[in-house]
């Protein structure tokens, strides 16, 4: 049976969502970190909102081989 | 008048319980977003209310705030031992910058299952972190190698996976764990988890070492 075009395989799907928790985790850590005025605060959001949308895109295509 | 605050209009011909804030609260988020609302009203026949807001493009995102994350410290939350078995380097930092937040814990780490087992055996920690896809055995193998182990089935188990299927936890928890946690971890839920365990741990791990020392000289 072949993969669905656009969808990850198990190892690399779980790879990548680990190295996804470690961006979102120490972004969630600054963030937690950071003073609400902080000038880099919505840069470390920025960063932490693009790491959560890869994730959705990694769950989406694994939907299809689970 | 029917956008005035706390008129309402005809309220004591009904026993609808209201403060009269709904229109004009619609028409103050209209208008503070450029938009309005109004109302086009025909006696015996019915009403239409209309909102106009401008049309755009692009959608605005406003800065992510943090609704779940207070600053997460908590000096006198329970403290222990804690073994987090993980092979990946970044999430063991991740974790200990995290476990910053927790004083009185002490992390050890081992980065297989074979040493994981071993100092489980040597340092007979209050809890252990164990990550699932370990290079030399599975998390299930090293979960049941603990198991088996009368000296160490009595430490929670708690197991870390990005492959969370409902079988899978049933099953993770049928064979011993504690608990179960999924990637991307949740960094309060681990405080949580954590902080319950080291709560409810019958001891603290020096107790507990006097304790199975007093059960050997028996």
């Amino acid at each position: 049976v072949s993969e669905p075009s656009g969808s990850l395989q198990g190892d690399r799907r779980h790879e990548l969502k680990n190295q996804l928790g470690i961006v979102l985790g120490f972004t969630e850590l600054l963030l937690t970190e950071m003073e609400q005025d902080d000038p880099w605060r919505a840069d470390v959001a920025e960063i932490r909102a693009a790491a959560a949308r890869a994730l959705e895109l990694v769950n989406e295509g694994g939907q299809s081989d689970a | 008048m029917l956008f005035t605050p706390f008129e309402r209009l005809g309220a004591e011909a009904t026993s609808i319980e209201g403060s009269g804030l709904g229109l004009a609260l619609s028409r103050g988020l209209a208008e503070a977003m450029g938009g309005s609302v109004g109302v086009v009203s025909e006696v015996d026949c019915g009403s239409t209310f209309w909102v106009e807001l401008a049309a755009t493009d692009e959608v605005a995102r406003s800065e992510p705030t943090d609704t779940r994350m207070p600053a997460l410290v908590s000096a006198d939350a329970a403290g222990g031992v804690v073994l987090y078995v993980e092979d990946n380097v970044s999430n063991v930092r991740l974790m200990e910058r995290l476990l910053i937040r927790r004083p009185l814990v002490t992390l050890l780490h081992a980065a297989t299952g074979e040493a994981g087992v071993a100092m489980a055996r040597g340092h007979k920690p209050d809890m252990v972190f164990l990550d699932l896809h370990l290079p030399d055995a599975s998390g299930e193998e090293v979960l049941r190698q603990l198991w088996d182990d009368p000296a160490l089935r009595g430490i929670p188990v708690v197991v870390l996976t990005a492959d969370a299927t409902i079988g899978h936890k049933s099953r993770l928890l049928a064979s011993g764990a504690a608990a179960y946690l999924t990637k991307p971890l949740e960094l309060a839920r681990v405080l949580d988890v954590l902080d319950h365990i080291l709560a409810s741990s019958p001891a603290s791990s020096t107790q507990r070492r006097a304790g199975v020392d007093a059960g050997a000289a028996q």
